[in-house]
């Protein structure tokens, strides 16, 4: 491979095999200028780069409770990429990750868009002291009683597809692979698993979302959003159902981070200097402990 | 062989489906974004009683094979994606509980490394 820079090259092992105007450097030798190693793992069909040539504890290690099945599920060759969003925000990108795996904001902040189909009582929530790399999860149902409008559009999309997350679909969802990973339960819409430390996989049947969050300052971060899902759309209906379904969590999500981006404003005015957190929120807690134990240099995952 | 599905008359929406046949979904956003509810409400509830019947109608073609006023027909189905929440949560154009929906930026693929 030739690096684009100066057009370094080098073999498959990573050493330098050849520099254009060697002559050019003066002490120079290209047995101690190979590729820096890194490490590389697969799992759930999603590459993993870490920057520890020699990590203390492998991928599969790291990401329990997920396991084996989820690893077959999700690696299934039938999930493409379909859409995705990026931007840049005004807050700490810890707040865009709280938004993401906690229910107890749902009502109020999505009081506009879904309330009523995810209530906050149905989105539990589960901490994994003992997991290296997912401190925690939030799962989201729905009531046997929907309280939220359903429009007639909502209504006409879910004979389609599944792609809208706060509306039932009249479709099954049939795993191919994996089978027994996905909740049974009837009213079970997805659970969502935080991936230390900025990524949150929400997994549900028939479409993915991955969510990834990167700071670039104490108050700015980049946040971006992937989908996928099995196959190709091949007719209108599914078409559909995939629109519908887009805007639906564009909407929300919307939301989200507008709420994230006026916390930090909250936080740069000085004013407010802590936050509560609440049972229900059990995922953040067990996100900042985690935190707080990596910036420690503990190594504690409890 | 199922029977074909006959293509609903339309001749009574068709101002409405010109306006907003957008190709795009984010031509459509921007469409919404700019109406007024007035113009908003038009569209949707001239639509809303054709839509079951322009799904059918739409549905037992595949995509590619959506051309000329299918095409544009289809484009103006989805565009009620676009516009239902406005018409029926938030009774304006516009979230105002919500960031600009124009500052999420459409990827190309899950490596997308456009510079924002």
């Amino acid at each position: 491979m030739t690096c684009d820079f100066h057009g370094w090259v080098f073999d498959s092992e990573g050493q330098l095999a050849d520099v254009p105007g060697e002559e050019l450097f003066g002490d120079f030798d290209k047995s101690k200028l190979g590729l820096k190693k890194v490490s590389v793992d697969v799992w759930g069909g999603f590459i993993f780069i870490n920057l520890d040539p020699e990590p203390s504890v492998s991928l599969k290690e790291y990401l329990k409770p997920l396991n084996d099945s989820y690893d077959k599920y999700l690696g299934n060759k039938d999930w493409t990429w379909s859409y995705g969003w990026r931007a840049k925000f005004n807050a700490n990108w810890k707040l865009l990750v709280d938004a993401q795996i906690e229910g107890y904001h749902v009502d109020q902040t999505h009081r506009n868009t879904i309330a009523g189909a995810i209530p906050g009582s149905y989105a539990p929530a589960d901490a994994y002291p003992e997991s290296i790399g997912v401190p925690a999860r939030v799962c989201a149902y729905r009531p046997e009683e929907m309280t939220g409008v359903q429009t007639d559009v909502a209504l006409l999309s879910a004979k389609h597809g599944a792609t809208s997350l706060y509306t039932k679909s009249e479709n099954e969802f049939t795993a191919k692979d994996g089978e027994g990973v996905l909740s049974d339960h009837p009213l079970w819409i997805f659970d969502a698993y935080l991936l230390f430390p900025n990524v949150v996989l929400f997994i549900q049947k028939g479409q993915i979302l991955v969510q990834r969050t990167l700071p670039i300052s104490p108050s700015e971060c980049l946040w971006e959003v992937d989908f996928f899902h099995t196959g190709e759309l091949e007719d209108f209906g599914q078409l559909f159902n995939s629109e519908q379904g887009r805007i639906q969590i564009r909407d929300v999500l919307t939301e989200d981070l507008y709420t994230a981006e006026g916390i930090q404003m909250n936080f740069n005015a000085g004013v407010i200097k802590e936050i509560q957190i609440n049972k229900q929120e059990i995922a953040i807690r067990a996100f900042y402990h985690r935190l707080m134990s990596a910036v420690k240099g503990t190594g504690e995952s409890k | 062989m199922s029977q074909a599905i006959a293509r609903p008359d339309i001749s009574d929406i068709e101002v409405e489906i010109n306006l907003w046949a957008l190709p795009t979904t984010e031509e459509r956003l921007v469409k919404r974004m700019n109406s007024t509810m007035e113009e908003i409400n038009a569209f949707h509830y001239a639509m809303l009683p054709k839509l079951p019947a322009i799904i059918d109608y739409l549905n037992q073609f595949q995509l590619a094979d959506l051309v000329g006023d299918d095409l544009k027909l289809s484009r103006a189905a989805l565009a009620m994606c676009e516009v239902d929440n406005a018409v029926y949560k938030w009774k304006a154009p516009v979230l105002g509980t919500g960031i600009d929906s124009l500052r999420m930026i459409k990827k190309s693929g899950f490596s997308d490394r456009v510079i924002l």
